[in-house]
């Protein structure tokens, strides 16, 4: 269907143009035409004819006042009557242009015996004295016979002229119709490419308002399916604290001495609550970061002491990997305009990653110092590393390098998201270098409070 | 008063053979003179090559310019020029013609006179093969030939 309807309006556009340039053609072809029609210039065979016939009667006329009246007329105006006709014999004869004025084969043949005729009476033209009415009469007698041819010359160059002009208007007559089809052509062609290019606007738009209309219903699944999420997350919250405080009670032997072996089932499930607390908090962190209402309580922070606080909450975290954490701390008052909670939760979010991917008994160093203007943070590992081809979807939800069946690590994959938008609101970056096999490094720039600011700020 | 023009310029017309050297009558408003072959080439000569519909080829016109015949500064744009030809053959054109172009009263052709029989003795010709412009129709009309009287109407 579609395809059709392209093929047809390029056809129409292809109509236009095809009959633009025709009509073009045949405006051209017009102007030759109009050329032939009705020459009526000096040089055209008509007046030219005309011309030759009313000097020959001229020329006639003067020679018999000159026989009749004698005196009236002098010899002088014969011979300039002579050579008037004798010159008009010769423009008919040359025609214009290099073409013949006449080109019927009589007509040629008159101009030629004239101008043999004009020929023989030169002499005696040249000769011609007042009151010599004999040789008058022998110059009249001579080229008397003229007329009657002449006057065929005159008719055949009005019919040929005549022929001529039909055949132009026939010529014009024709075109014009050509150019009246072809403009109506234009106009049919051109209603139909409107009418197409409407249809398919229509068409367009049509789609695009079904797409809008997919687009929100799609907003609105998404909308539903995270609040669910959102409302779920909650409610398993509350029992879960409830859970978590018992096996808290029950763990800290407050109730009395409980057999090495439900202490250690007491443990374990504790951990295992926690760690479902924990993945609670990131779905519902997202859930936040996505509405965009995570709060911020912003105070001037010392990210030495950030580096440092984070470390010892970390300590307990996977103990039995033996992984070590050191902290490196270049320089004093690395202060930024922070959240404490937040930037806690990027630096446990940061060391507890660096610790699971680390190997068993290997370092994770955590490193501040004062760089081109900002604060950097980084969190180093000497762990396994990430792919150059996942590098950079790392901070994308729901990734986890590994995500078969199969992976070592567990988590949601949401925590480095969470990570990112943290520190972007703070107006700072996360970036992350990595070498397969040697270890990766997370890198957090956030801008520098000056100490007034931070007086301000505090 | 128009008539006795009139039949001063008939008497003028019939009576040119006679005197024979009269080529070409000139009328301005303030009246007519009748210029002959001395008269006529000693008036400033230009020579303009160029081709016509009635000749084959580039040929060389050598005469007076058209502006000039009627005295200096005579000829004004606006003026119209009338030229009438020994077969009673007449044109009218706008004298602005004879004052931007390079239009001539050819007395020669080719170094030579021409004849009353090969369009002489004076030829009015326009520089056409320089001014492709010129070679519309209403200019081929205006290439008048027998030449015999020139007349200046100036704008009214």
């Amino acid at each position: 269907m579609i395809l059709r309807f392209t093929a047809v309006r390029w056809l129409g556009v292809a109509i236009v143009l095809l009959a633009l340039i025709l009509n073009g053609i045949g405006l051209y072809r017009i102007q030759s035409s109009l050329d032939q029609l009705s020459d009526s210039r000096r040089g055209g065979a008509l007046w030219a004819a005309m011309q030759l016939e009313l000097e020959f009667l001229r020329l006639e006329r003067a020679l018999l006042d000159f026989t009749g009246a004698g005196g009236e007329i002098t010899p002088d105006e014969v011979r300039l009557r002579f050579d008037i006709l004798w010159s008009r014999n010769s423009i008919a004869a040359s025609g214009t242009d290099g073409r013949l004025t006449v080109s019927s084969p009589d007509a040629v043949a008159t101009l030629a015996e004239l101008g043999d005729a004009l020929q023989q009476q030169e002499a005696a033209i040249g000769d011609l004295q007042a009151g010599d009415t004999a040789a008058a009469r022998s110059i009249l007698d001579g080229i008397r016979g003229f007329s009657g041819p002449i006057h065929d010359y005159l008719l055949a160059a009005k019919n040929e002229q005549s022929d001529l002009d039909a055949l132009s208007r026939d010529q014009l007559l024709l075109i014009s119709r050509i150019m009246v089809f072809l403009s109506f052509l234009v106009g049919v062609a051109s209603l139909i490419v409107v009418a197409m290019f409407f249809i398919d606007s229509r068409r367009h738009q049509q789609v695009s308002a079904q797409n809008a209309g997919l687009l929100e219903a799609s907003r609105a699944a998404y909308k539903a399916k995270s609040q669910f999420l959102s409302t779920v997350s909650h409610e398993l919250r509350t029992p879960l604290t409830s859970i978590k405080g018992s096996l808290g009670i029950l763990k800290s032997g407050v109730l009395g001495e409980t057999a090495p072996r439900a202490q250690k089932l007491v443990h374990t499930a504790y951990d295992n609550t926690e760690r479902l607390v924990l993945l609670i908090n990131d779905i519902l962190d997202l859930e936040k970061s996505e509405t965009g209402v995570l709060s911020y309580r912003f105070a001037a922070l010392d990210a030495g002491q950030l580096v440092e606080r984070a470390i010892e909450a970390c300590r307990g975290y996977k103990a039995e990997r033996k992984v070590k954490l050191a902290a490196q701390i270049e320089g004093h008052d690395l202060l930024v305009r922070g959240d404490d909670g937040r930037m806690m939760q990027v630096m446990s979010n940061l060391i507890s990653n660096a610790i699971k991917f680390s190997n068993p008994e290997g370092t994770v160093t955590v490193a501040a110092r004062r760089h081109e203007g900002h604060i950097e943070i980084a969190v180093r590992d000497d762990g396994i590393g990430i792919s150059e081809q996942f590098l950079p979807q790392v901070f994308e939800k729901f990734t986890q390098e590994d995500s078969s069946d199969t992976r070592s690590a567990g988590g949601t994959g949401l925590g480095l998201s969470i990570t990112k938008r943290i520190v972007e609101d703070h107006g700072g970056q996360i970036s992350v270098t990595s070498t397969l096999g040697q270890g990766t490094t997370f890198f957090v720039r956030l801008p520098e409070l000056a100490a007034v600011q931070a007086d301000a700020a505090a | 008063m128009k008539v006795l023009l009139a039949s001063v310029i008939m008497i003028c017309a019939t009576a040119i053979p006679a005197f024979a050297e009269t080529v070409l009558t000139v009328i301005t408003p303030e009246g007519k003179t009748e210029l002959d072959w001395a008269a006529l080439d000693a008036l400033p000569a230009t020579t303009v090559k160029t081709t016509n519909d009635y000749v084959d080829g580039i040929h060389t016109f050598t005469g007076p310019r058209l502006s000039e015949i009627f005295g200096e500064g005579k000829v004004k744009e606006g003026d119209e020029i009338r030229l009438t030809a020994l077969n009673d053959y007449a044109v009218t054109l706008p004298a602005d013609d004879a004052l931007d172009y390079a239009v001539i009263l050819a007395t020669t052709q080719d170094g030579k006179r021409m004849s009353v029989r090969d369009k002489g003795p004076i030829w009015v010709i326009y520089p056409m093969s320089e001014h492709p412009d010129l070679r519309a129709p209403v200019y081929n009309d205006r290439l008048i030939w027998q030449l015999s009287k020139a007349e200046l109407v100036p704008a009214k």
